[in-house]
């Protein structure tokens, strides 16, 4: 069986640092990707990401997301500039649509917007335990029951992967054409695949809260960690510049650096 | 004061059209204890009844009764301060794994328990020691073979020190190797008196006589036997009737002295006691299939990562109209093998004939056509709201008439044996209708290769019987059949060829009388033939593969049945 985790252990300065610190620069992404709307500026981050990523050493880890990721960048630059219309600068006419400058940079940005966003929570979940983030949201204040229930989401993902594989073939074996047909005869078929699926997790998920009390598990109880988390002076170090540079664009877009449209997102 | 009371325990799930308990009252104190029972007579009830499940976590019509651990009813208490006293394995014990890696999955008890990181780490050291599991603490669990996984399952509970440990159907999934694991580290942890007691399900009468002190026999929710293993397990008419699989040594025993009760359990103890024999005569030799080939496999290799091979040049013809057993221990290539027939995965190298066309090319739709496939769990297959509706699928799929999809759909169903349960949904139905149901909506298609791997897991003796019988008569009928199993006895009744895989190669191939006469060569592959079989080479050199052949065939002095 072919193994889906995203998890890979490495010696870097990423996987080192508290997932506390990593948890806080998927958040500063997230925000430098948000206050600028200029190509210049979002594609900044989308390289700044990027570098961590390969820094990490798990650019290999993430080889089945390029796709999606290539996918999404597109869709953004092809549906934004036809939704977001206005600027001045007049660039083409394609069927009678008019396309200015302006609504296709907005639509570059929003793109490396996007895939930085993306990238950001993988870098994280590559870098990091499941079990280290869980511990992390414990700490930063999340009842465990909601943070067990994040971890268990990911924890699953190699296992459903795999169901859907097996589900997947054992209904191509009995004739099912998942690719072929007319719509209606697509959308049953897609059922063939769906319903077994969903019916599996779905078993599998309402075992669950069984199965961990199976375990000793009492809710509300206070419970200790066998695996420990530590800020250490890198960390906050870290956080300060994360959360200067934060500042930071938020200072340089309201002073109106940064934008296609300034008076959007 | 016994460790576990039951008491007059009746017990209604939601919506359910009868008790799954009737009334049980029995007490469990120190030693093995082995439940035993057909499909539906409570056993899991009661484990999750004793494990504090019910009635405090479900929906339930009814609960009648008392249940005390330690001398403390169990009702409105939380069922994770009772798993720290009765831990139990569930039948899907996967269910029971939700951490990426051994440690942290053994010490996910512990950390409940508020314990201090010092002896948190103690504990996981030594659990994952007490089954067997040592360097292996960084792996993700999931990546672990099924006999492993099962073991972490099991440690994972000790590190709560239970007193109480439940094994509900732990083995039933395992490879023999697997199987031989486990029941070895519930010996050792009962040695040790790591725990004091042990509850174990099983369907493996011959383990639990060698295992179990006590016995007791479950039907209908009610508690039909309780004593002593090797009495219990010497009613062997009443072990028959329930549909399940009596200790080989016992079967024979109970005709040719009935009158011997407790019968012998072990190899051993039948030899010494075994009356002389007037009269043996051979088994009829084995038939070669000489018909024409339904499959041939040429140098066949494949693997899922560049490097590492799963299936390493394999050679087989398979021969129309033949019942061929694969076996081998998880992890040999069966599966890998069987799904490269049926085209669901492509091989590497080689070539894959089928009823003379080279199909090597075609993928899984085209070769479905010849080859059904019968996966391990139905759930993978089933998705239609009626059991109608999901025999008729690929009838209508393949654009059948209607009246011929109905034709086709009641033709298979009687067959099968689910015309009563046609307009049910297939989602409430038992894992050995499931079973059934998965069965029948590949047999509607009328595949002249049927391929079955690992069709019974879960599946209690008298439906694993059921199943294969209804297999046997489509074998008898023309169809050639591969089936994957580790039930030995499964092989021997049914089965006129074997194939032995090991590390993706084959090793053995031939009739099965002539594979399981090789005891020793056997052995090395850790694949153990029925008692019966070890039984007739040691006392006649003969090699007879059931209990009825062995009885047909061999006169005793003093024979009185």
């Amino acid at each position: 069986m072919p193994q889906y985790v995203l998890y890979v252990e490495r010696k870097t300065f990423i996987h080192h640092l508290d997932p506390r610190t990593k948890i806080f620069l998927v958040v500063c992404v997230f925000i430098w990707s948000s206050v600028f709307n200029h190509p210049l500026y979002t594609g900044f981050v989308f390289l700044a990401v990027l570098s961590l990523v390969l820094v990490s050493r798990t650019f290999t880890q993430l080889k089945l997301f390029w796709f999606g990721l290539i996918s999404l960048a597109l869709m953004s630059m092809i549906l934004w500039p036809l939704f977001r219309r206005g600027g001045t600068t007049h660039l083409a006419t394609v069927f009678g649509i008019s396309f200015t400058a302006e609504s296709v940079m907005y639509g570059v940005a929003v793109a490396f917007r996007l895939v930085a966003m993306v990238l950001s929570g993988l870098l994280l979940l590559t870098t990091t335990r499941i079990e280290e983030i869980e511990l992390a949201m414990t700490r930063l204040g999340l009842p465990y029951p909601m943070a067990f229930g994040f971890s268990a989401v990911f924890r699953f993902i190699p296992t459903m992967v795999g169901d859907g594989l097996t589900i997947l073939a054992a209904q191509q074996a009995r004739g099912v054409n998942v690719a072929g047909g007319n719509i209606f005869s697509r959308l049953r078929n897609s059922a063939a695949i769906i319903v077994p699926l969903f019916i599996t997790t779905m078993r599998r998920f309402g075992d669950l809260p069984i199965a961990i009390e199976s375990r000793g598990f009492v809710p509300m109880e206070k419970r200790s960690y066998y695996l420990s988390i530590k800020m250490r002076p890198i960390d906050f170090v870290t956080v300060a510049v994360l959360a200067v540079l934060a500042g930071l664009s938020i200072y340089l877009r309201l002073n109106g650096y940064g934008v296609v449209f300034p008076d959007v997102i | 004061m016994a460790l576990v009371e039951v008491k007059d325990v009746w017990v209604k799930y939601r919506g359910a059209r009868d008790y799954s308990l009737k009334g049980v009252t029995l007490s469990i104190s120190e030693g093995v204890v082995a439940v035993i029972g057909p499909t539906n007579a409570g056993k899991t009830t009661l484990c999750k009844t004793i494990a504090g499940i019910i009635p405090n976590v479900g929906a339930y019509d009814d609960f009648r009764g008392e249940v005390l651990v330690d001398g403390v009813s169990t009702k409105g208490r939380k069922v994770g301060e009772i798993s720290r006293k009765c831990a139990m394995v569930f039948q899907d014990y996967e269910s029971q794994l939700f951490r990426t890696t051994v440690e942290l999955e053994v010490a996910f008890g512990p950390e409940n328990l508020m314990l201090p990181l010092e002896d948190i780490r103690e504990r996981v050291r030594d659990a994952i020691k007490a089954v067997g599991l040592e360097n292996l603490e960084k792996r993700y669990s999931f990546a672990l073979s099924g006999g492993q996984k099962q073991r972490l399952a099991i440690a994972s509970l000790l590190s709560l020190q239970p007193s109480l440990l439940i094994l509900d159907e732990a083995t039933s999934d395992l490879d023999p190797v697997g199987k031989r694991a486990i029941y070895e580290v519930a010996k050792n942890l009962m040695e040790q008196k790591v725990i004091k007691s042990l509850v174990l399900v099983d369907h493996h009468l011959e383990k639990v006589a060698a295992f179990a002190d006590r016995v007791i026999v479950m039907k209908d929710g009610n508690v039909i036997m309780d004593g002593p293993a090797s009495h219990v397990l010497s009613e062997v008419e009443m072990l028959i009737q329930l549909g399940l699989h009596p200790p080989d040594t016992a079967a024979i025993y109970s005709r040719i002295q009935p009158n011997s009760k407790p019968y012998p359990m072990s190899l051993e103890d039948a030899l010494r006691k075994m009356p002389k024999v007037s009269k043996a005569r051979p088994p009829p030799a084995p038939k070669y299939n000489e018909d024409e080939p339904a499959v041939e496999v040429e140098d066949l290799w494949f693997g899922y990562q560049k490097g590492e091979w799963v299936i390493k040049g394999v050679n087989l013809v398979v021969r129309k109209g033949e019942l061929l057993g694969l076996i081998g221990q998880n992890g040999s290539g069966k599966t890998t093998l069987a799904q490269l027939v049926a085209g669901i995965l492509k091989p590497i190298r080689g070539k894959i004939v089928v009823f003379g066309r080279d199909m090597t090319s075609y993928g899984v739709m085209i070769r479905g056509r010849d080859i059904g496939y019968i996966f391990q769990n139905p759930d993978y297959q089933i998705f239609s709201n009626t059991v109608r509706e999901e025999i008729a699928y690929g009838l209508r799929a393949r654009g059948l008439p209607e009246p011929e999809v109905e034709a086709r759909v009641m033709e298979v169903s009687n067959m099968i044996g689910v015309s009563n349960i046609l307009d049910e949904d297939p989602f409430f139905l038992t894992k050995a209708d499931r079973q059934r149901v998965a069965v029948a909506s590949i047999l509607a298609l009328n595949p002249r290769i049927i391929i079955l791997d690992e069709p019974t897991t879960g599946l209690s003796p008298g439906e694993t019987t059921a199943l294969m019988d209804t297999v046997l008569k489509l074998n008898l009928q023309g169809t050639t059949i591969i089936t994957i199993t580790h039930d030995m006895w499964v092989v021997a009744k049914y089965c006129n060829r074997v194939v032995l895989m090991t590390d993706g190669k084959i090793v053995a191939d031939g009739p099965t009388r002539n594979i399981f006469s090789e005891i020793d060569f056997l052995a090395k592959y850790d694949i153990e033939p029925p008692t019966v079989v070890s039984l007739s080479k040691k006392l006649l050199n003969q090699t007879y593969l059931t209990v009825d052949e062995f009885l047909d065939l061999v006169s005793f002095n003093n024979e009185t049945g």
